[in-house]
């Protein structure tokens, strides 16, 4: 870490392999998009190089290194919303899926959790994905502790709402078929 | 209902599906442009000051992020990193409809895609229309870099570049002409491992999105049709080498459907 602070590279390409792996899940995490997910850990991985002086105690280095991933995925959300009005790539059905999620209810969860601004998504990643502490997220986001544990109680509400919302049209329908 | 179950566990289970991810090429992508990329100081002062090689400069498109897309890279998220899984392209569910016809603007070189029966568009971008297993590029957009991750041109000669180029194994050369336009068709094989740690590899980057494309052992289909001085379009197929000559064929009838407007 301390080589690569210092501008060393091969020490540096050591720490992104190490890092990035998980750096790649979490994105893909947050915006639910592959090909989104594999631009924003590169953009993660150039920003990490660039900002590692920076970087005053290398102990809180993933936590910063998760900043700037997310920071990295609001980026590629912008982006994505500039770029491909109206074309989504098709949600492919993940592997490994726990049966009692059923497909409905994924592809609720699904549609909901994309409607959620990025830094309701980021904390709901860290919290249920990482299984981090609030605490934990507020030190390593840098936030105060209620300020994640606000945004933690809002993104689930946020996500409880779109998740209705997203349920009514179905029942509409249904209901004139 | 999602909403009547403990959101906590929900979200759990939902967040901890996710498609198989391969970040070896991602991360090799990323170390391309480190090595060309200064850190800040503590203060966001330049820390290294390297010389940049005129040429870095005059490619500032392929350096540049510019979209996302490569599903042809990748196929399904479920096949991510790995070696192409179907060799038939396949359809996919996508926004644009089977057979139509496609006017992409997002080309400098204008150009109208009919899509024969089978294949669809995934994604499009600046410099790419994506489809599934397959993709058309423009060499404006499309980057190669060498093993020190330095950008360089794309190459006059391409038989000579493959040939001088380890992972790619002898290319079949065919020409081939594509709305109306004749071109050269280069089918090669390509021998991809993950690089070690610390370890470069030349890469090619489609359209101007950072993604490698040298990603996986595969075969390729390289179609290369100049339509100027260091422009032109170029066809890519990528499938595996069993399956490649009916996964060419169905390229083939991809490629009949593009007229230059």
């Amino acid at each position: 870490m301390i080589r690569a602070q210092r501008g060393d590279e091969d020490a540096f390409t050591t720490l992104a392999y190490r890092v990035g792996g998980r750096l790649l899940e979490i994105a893909q995490r947050i915006l639910r998009d592959v090909d989104l997910a594999e631009d924003a850990t590169q953009q993660a991985i150039i920003g990490i190089w660039q900002q590692l002086p920076q970087l005053r105690d290398p102990a809180k280095f993933d936590g910063w290194a998760y900043r700037i991933l997310v920071n990295a995925c609001r980026t590629q959300l912008r982006r994505e919303r500039r770029w491909t009005p109206g074309m989504r790539l098709v949600p492919v059905e993940p592997i490994g899926t726990d049966p009692s999620l059923s497909v409905a209810d994924r592809d609720q969860l699904e549609r909901a959790f994309r409607r959620l601004p990025i830094e309701h998504r980021s904390i709901l990643v860290m919290q249920h994905y990482l299984g981090l502490t609030l605490e934990e997220i507020a030190d390593q986001l840098g936030l105060p502790l209620g300020t994640a544990r606000s945004r933690s109680h809002y993104a689930k509400r946020n996500l409880r709402a779109a998740i209705e919302a997203d349920a009514r049209p179905g029942r509409d329908r249904q209901g004139t078929a | 209902m999602t909403a009547q179950r403990g959101i906590d566990r929900t979200l759990e289970m939902f967040l901890a599906e996710g498609p198989p991810m391969n970040a070896d090429p991602v991360i090799e992508v990323a170390l391309a442009t480190v090595a060309s990329t200064r850190q800040l100081r503590a203060g966001g002062l330049p820390l290294v000051k390297r010389a940049i090689r005129p040429r870095v400069l005059a490619w500032p498109a392929v350096v540049a992020v510019v979209l996302i897309t490569a599903v042809l890279l990748l196929g399904p998220p479920g096949n991510i990193g790995g070696p192409s899984p179907s060799p038939t392209p396949t359809p996919v569910s996508s926004v644009v409809a089977t057979p139509a016809l496609y006017q992409t603007t997002t080309f400098g070189i204008p150009l109208s895609i009919r899509l024969p029966t089978g294949w669809s568009v995934a994604a499009e971008g600046a410099g790419i229309v994506d489809f599934d297993r397959a993709a058309i590029l423009t060499i404006a957009d499309t980057g190669i870099f060498d093993g020190q991750g330095l950008p360089q041109p794309w190459p006059t000669d391409i038989a000579a570049w493959l040939a001088a180029e380890p992972a790619f194994g002898p290319a079949d050369q065919a020409a081939i002409v594509v709305g109306d336009r004749a071109g050269t068709a280069y089918t090669f094989d390509v021998d991809y491992a993950p690089p070690a740690a610390g370890e470069r590899k030349p890469l090619i980057r489609a359209g101007s999105v950072r993604w490698n494309l040298v990603d996986a052992a595969e075969r390729w289909r390289l179609v290369v049709v100049p339509t100027g001085p260091g422009e032109g379009l170029i066809g890519l197929l990528l499938a595996s080498p069993s399956g490649f000559d009916s996964a060419a064929a169905a390229f083939e009838s991809l490629l009949a459907g593009v007229q230059f407007r």
